[in-house]
């Protein structure tokens, strides 16, 4: 995924910094969506879209900590980073505690700015990334039937073919069988391959 | 005294005298004889009988003077053509004097009736009431609580005594002379007495007393309470307005500040997305005429923001006027009490006896020490609790300067610091502007003083700040 496919959201109630940033940003190929205040941008805002926010700390209405706070509530990761004026600086630390990617001070220096959105942008690709293989683990664990997603569990577990034979009253044969079927099934090769599968797409449920 | 009999207190004594005072007219009555009857002149032991003892004793009387009227006329060989005659004249006397003891003992006593609601609503009244000879002061009355307020002592020259206790240059916001009693119509004022730490709204009026002197009738309210509450209101209101005073400076920097970056930022960003786009290669004319029209539209608003601070800066002069150093810091300690006692800071305030005065713009001086005691609280942030101690000082100092000392038991102030600490843009705070104490040195300076900081020798620093008495 190229990070030069996303985009980058402005909140800031300063009309000038807005546009002035958007004429900063455009040349760099990013897509710039920019906004006056906090609701018109949760109005429009589609979590689908890869990118980050530049978010101004200190506005009228829903302030930039608050619209962080929503968009934790609402699930979102999308990176935030936070422009602050003067005298902003301790909320602004606090934000990043809270989870926002950095903060800078207006007036900033471009490069700086510019390694700041790479950077946030970066950290979105990768998140997705690791959300949709996830979802791809978790799939494929799915594709698996009640049987083999036992023996993937007794495997992952770190158990020997003759100890899940045992447990499960089957034959060594059988237990190595379904074993191949599992590593065919969830596209790996070892077994340290299908634990990390097994914890990015959770466990396979115990058969009841 | 038209009466000297009143001067008998004794009961026993006053009815002898009423019967001796008979006896003299039954005789007199005798000794000029038939042709002049002076029957109508016992009317005047009869009436002070009446008057002074009360109806019975007026009856005996008239019963007495009767019978001494009897025998003086028997005596006096008064022939009557018939002994009827006498009888009934007797008669008639008896019953006139009667009727005349009976009036009067009615009237004295709707008399004393009147007189005792009027003296019941006098003394119940919650003011000082007085009447005053307007000539010789003489205090003609008096009502309870004017004796409460004023003390017993109000024998004859009473109302001087008085009027002697609001001589008091406090009472500077209303007249100190007394309504004049000559206009004819009521005067009011507001009276401090210093004796007892009173106010007082004295209302005056002249009157005609009973027995026809000019007298001054004057009702003596205490406003002390209604005095405190519009004092303490307007001690909170000149706070409030100092207060919010000495953090508009503050603030304003910080949030010109703030209102600076706005503009820069966008001036930085039109300027860097221009020469992104030339190195690049990569651009439109109209667009770059554009962007760079749009950054000097932001420089240009800078600009305004910075006209906007200079008009508020200079809308106050300087007003230098001859003040107490100690008045200055008594009020800055009751600013920053709070402020201290929520961070912990034990606060102490030392000031000299007398100090000399001190030619200041009171509101840059409370400035300044406001700005050093802050500063030093913040200083004592790290400390433990029980070792964070602030102290006010004032002191004339051995070069005949008046001298302010704020005193921290912080960590005191690193050398290599030291020189730098009164430059401007000069902080160790993490959200400091670096103006505070070039604003203190500016003060100082302004006033032909000095500010220099010094080390404690048991830990922290003390900043003197020191400025010329005024008379030097």
């Amino acid at each position: 995924m190229s990070t030069h496919a996303a985009t980058v959201y402005i909140v800031d109630d300063d009309d000038a910094f807005r546009d002035s940033l958007r004429w900063l940003l455009e040349p760099t190929g990013y897509t710039v969506a920019a906004y006056a205040d906090a609701a018109s941008f949760l109005a429009e805002y589609d979590a689908r879209q890869p990118g980050c926010l530049v978010l101004d700390i200190r506005m009228p209405g829903m302030s930039g900590l608050e619209l962080q706070d929503e968009l934790r509530r609402r699930g979102s990761t999308l990176p935030v980073i936070f422009v602050t004026g003067h005298g902003d600086v301790p909320m602004a630390v606090n934000a990043v505690k809270k989870g926002a990617v950095e903060f800078i001070e207006k007036p900033f220096n471009d490069r700086a700015f510019l390694g700041i959105v790479e950077n946030a942008l970066k950290i979105d690709a990768s998140q997705r990334r690791d959300r949709a293989r996830k979802m791809s683990a978790a799939a494929r664990i799915g594709a698996l039937t009640e049987r083999e997603r036992e023996i993937m569990r007794h495997v992952v577990a770190g158990k020997m073919n003759k100890t899940i034979a045992d447990e499960l009253g089957i034959s060594i044969k059988t237990v190595e069988a379904h074993r191949a079927k599992v590593m065919q099934k969830m596209g790996v090769d070892s077994i340290a391959q299908l634990v990390q599968l097994a914890l990015e797409g959770g466990t396979p449920r115990k058969p009841r | 005294m038209p009466f000297p009999f009143l001067h008998i207190k004794n009961r026993a004594a006053r009815t002898l005298g009423c019967a001796g005072l008979v006896v003299l007219i039954a005789y007199c009555d005798y000794a000029t004889g038939y042709e002049l009857s002076l029957a109508i002149l016992y009317l005047a032991p009869i009436f002070l009988a009446t008057w002074v003892l009360g109806r019975d004793a007026g009856i005996a009387v008239s019963v007495f003077a009767l019978a001494a009227w009897l025998i003086s006329n028997h005596y006096a060989g008064v022939v009557y053509p018939h002994p009827f005659y006498q009888i009934w004249e007797a008669l008639i006397q008896l019953a006139t004097w009667v009727i005349f003891v009976l009036l009067l003992s009615k009237l004295k006593i709707a008399l004393a009736r009147a007189d005792e609601r009027f003296v019941t609503v006098l003394e119940g009244l919650d003011a000082a009431v007085y009447v005053a000879d307007t000539g010789s002061g003489e205090l003609l009355y008096v009502n309870s609580k004017c004796r409460a307020a004023f003390g017993d002592g109000v024998e004859p020259a009473g109302l001087r005594q008085i009027e002697s206790r609001f001589a008091d240059p406090r009472s500077r916001a209303v007249p100190r002379t007394w309504p004049q009693q000559d206009s004819g119509a009521d005067a009011a004022a507001e009276f401090h007495d210093p004796a007892a730490n009173r106010w007082y709204l004295i209302h005056a009026r002249p009157l005609r007393w009973i027995d026809g002197r000019m007298a001054r009738l004057q009702v003596a309210t205490d406003i002390t309470q209604q005095k405190q509450i519009e004092e303490l209101s307007r001690q909170q209101q000149e706070k409030l307005q100092l207060t919010s005073r000495l953090i508009s400076v503050g603030e304003m920097a910080s949030t010109l500040a703030h209102e600076l970056n706005q503009p820069l930022a966008a001036i930085a960003n039109y300027s860097m997305g221009c020469v992104r786009r030339l190195r690049a290669g990569d651009w439109d004319a109209g667009e770059l005429l554009e962007a760079m029209e749009k950054g000097s539209a932001e420089a240009e608003r800078a600009g305004m923001i910075i006209q906007r601070v200079r008009e508020l800066v200079r809308r106050r002069k300087p007003q230098r006027a001859d003040c107490n150093v100690n008045d200055v810091i008594t009020e800055i300690a009751q600013l920053i009490e709070i402020d201290a006692e929520k961070r912990g800071v034990l606060m102490s305030v030392e000031l000299a006896p007398s100090l000399p005065p001190v030619s200041a713009d009171t509101v840059m001086l409370e400035q300044a020490i406001l700005n050093l005691a802050r500063n030093a609280i913040e200083a004592m942030e790290e400390m433990p609790k029980d070792q964070r101690r602030l102290v006010l000082r004032s002191r004339v100092n051995p070069d005949g300067k008046v001298e302010i000392e704020v005193t921290d038991s912080g960590r005191g102030i690193p050398d290599a610091l030291a020189e730098n600490l009164f430059a401007p843009f000069f902080t160790t705070k993490r959200d400091g502007m670096g103006i505070g104490l070039h604003i203190c040195r500016s003060i100082a300076e302004f006033h032909d003083g000095r500010i220099w900081a010094t080390p404690n020798p048991r830990g922290g620093s003390t900043f003197h700040f020191a400025l010329p008495a005024s008379n030097s």
